[in-house]
């Protein structure tokens, strides 16, 4: 092997050992799978390795395998709209229930819920510690649907994991 | 409040995005992943090919004949035309895809885009004020979204009326009308008025949903009514009697 392929082995094994977790679980909240995920990880370091010459700056790896990773992703999936009740249009509860607690695996099936046009932005606001900008240049939408959206889906998550629901009808104006 | 801390106003959103963020990272790594991502990149290295072989002369001089120029110039401008006429038209749904599996939570929804003319059907008592009151705004809905790093040329399918319906019990009835151009849809459907004799019962997430569909000129309607056939006939006869 020569001294280039030795030290390019040496950098991926180093970005491998740096963020495969941090990949596996970004993975896992985007697909809400685990095998997807295991998938989207190994696919993420492949492209890395084809194109580590892009990466200058160590310090930006993280950044650059998360967003090899989201686009991965977003190829991957297929353009069926995640089904969401319309009962939830009109907050209807038939009865009072304890609302689940914050625990990962509730988190899933309520990021399962959340459509991708939301789901992804969040996830990149806190995966990758992306700023509203860099979210509405990666995603190509203006800011202030990033910023929308980001309410809307914590407000989401934030009423799925309130305390207590009461029986309400109510229609949202 | 710097943009990215997103802490929101209050002690009470600040303490949920904290509890978000951890438990957003509470996932558990499987067993042997990092060791399976270092194989398979070391398997890949081994596997790389760099292929250096000069483009040969009969490629090179293919190029340079005019006519081969220009026939391929004609295709792509061809093409081009083709491919304009078809997304200015937009793609053609098929009718089951309007159903209570369709994205209608009014969280999610946009205004509608007015990419065609919205209107009410004529048939029946849906113009008429009367028990049924109809949300203020309208939603478009993509049946067929771009991607998410894409929204920006996603243009909306359907647009969507919420309505409920005093039935004078506790609880209303509770829908949606969806409409969408005829020329979008595949198969039609057979009625071109709201019958509910023609229906679809469906259940979805633990709910149940009562579905009609129909033709009215150039556009189809969808009613989604949440509920069972009390429901539906409810809805049917309150529409009867406002166009009475």
């Amino acid at each position: 092997m020569s001294l280039q392929n030795h030290n390019t082995s040496e950098e991926l094994a180093l970005l491998v050992d740096q963020y495969y977790q941090l990949l596996f679980r970004y993975a896992y909240r985007l697909s809400g799978d685990r095998a997807d995920a295991e998938d989207l990880t190994q696919q993420t370091y492949l492209v890395a390795q084809k194109k580590l010459s892009q990466l200058r700056d160590m310090s930006l790896a993280r950044a650059w395998l998360c967003t090899i990773l989201r686009n991965l992703f977003l190829k991957k999936i297929t353009k069926k709209i995640t089904p969401v009740a319309l009962s939830q249009t009109f907050d209807l509860v038939s009865e009072e229930k304890m609302m689940p607690e914050l625990t990962s695996r509730e988190l899933q099936c309520a990021l399962n819920d959340l459509p991708e046009d939301f789901r992804v932005p969040l996830l990149m606001f806190y995966f990758e510690e992306q700023t509203y900008k860099e979210i509405s240049t990666e995603l190509s939408i203006p800011i202030g649907t990033v910023m929308s959206r980001l309410a809307r889906a914590k407000l989401f998550l934030q009423g799925r994991f309130s305390s207590l629901s009461k029986e309400e009808t109510t229609i949202h104006s | 409040m710097s943009e990215h801390s997103d802490s929101g106003g209050h002690s009470g959103d600040a303490v949920f995005h904290d509890q978000l963020k951890s438990v957003l990272f509470d996932v558990e790594i499987p067993d042997g992943l990092k060791d399976s991502v270092l194989a398979s990149l070391s398997q890949s290295s081994e596997n790389v090919l760099i292929s250096d072989q000069p483009v040969s002369l009969a490629q090179k001089s293919f190029l340079k004949k005019p006519g081969t120029l220009a026939g391929l110039s004609a295709c792509l401008v061809f093409a081009a035309m083709l491919v304009y006429f078809l997304v200015a038209q937009g793609p053609v749904i098929p009718l089951s895809e309007f159903s209570p599996e369709l994205n209608l939570d009014r969280r999610f929804l946009s205004e509608f885009d007015k990419s065609f003319s919205e209107r009410l059907p004529a048939q029946g008592g849906w113009r008429f004020k009367g028990r049924l009151n109809f949300a203020p705004n309208s939603y478009g809905v993509s049946v067929n979204p771009s991607p998410a790093h894409d929204t920006k040329s996603s243009v909306h399918d359907t647009v969507v009326r919420f309505f409920t319906l005093n039935t004078g019990k506790a609880q209303p009835v509770y829908g949606a009308i969806l409409q969408v151009p005829a020329r979008r849809v595949a198969p039609l459907p057979s009625h071109t008025y709201f019958d509910a004799g023609n229906v679809e019962y469906s259940q979805f997430k633990k709910e149940n949903y009562a579905t009609v569909k129909w033709i009215e000129d150039d556009q189809v309607y969808i009613c989604i009514v949440f509920g069972g056939a009390r429901e539906l006939e409810a809805l049917g006869r309150a529409l009867k009697a406002a166009s009475a």
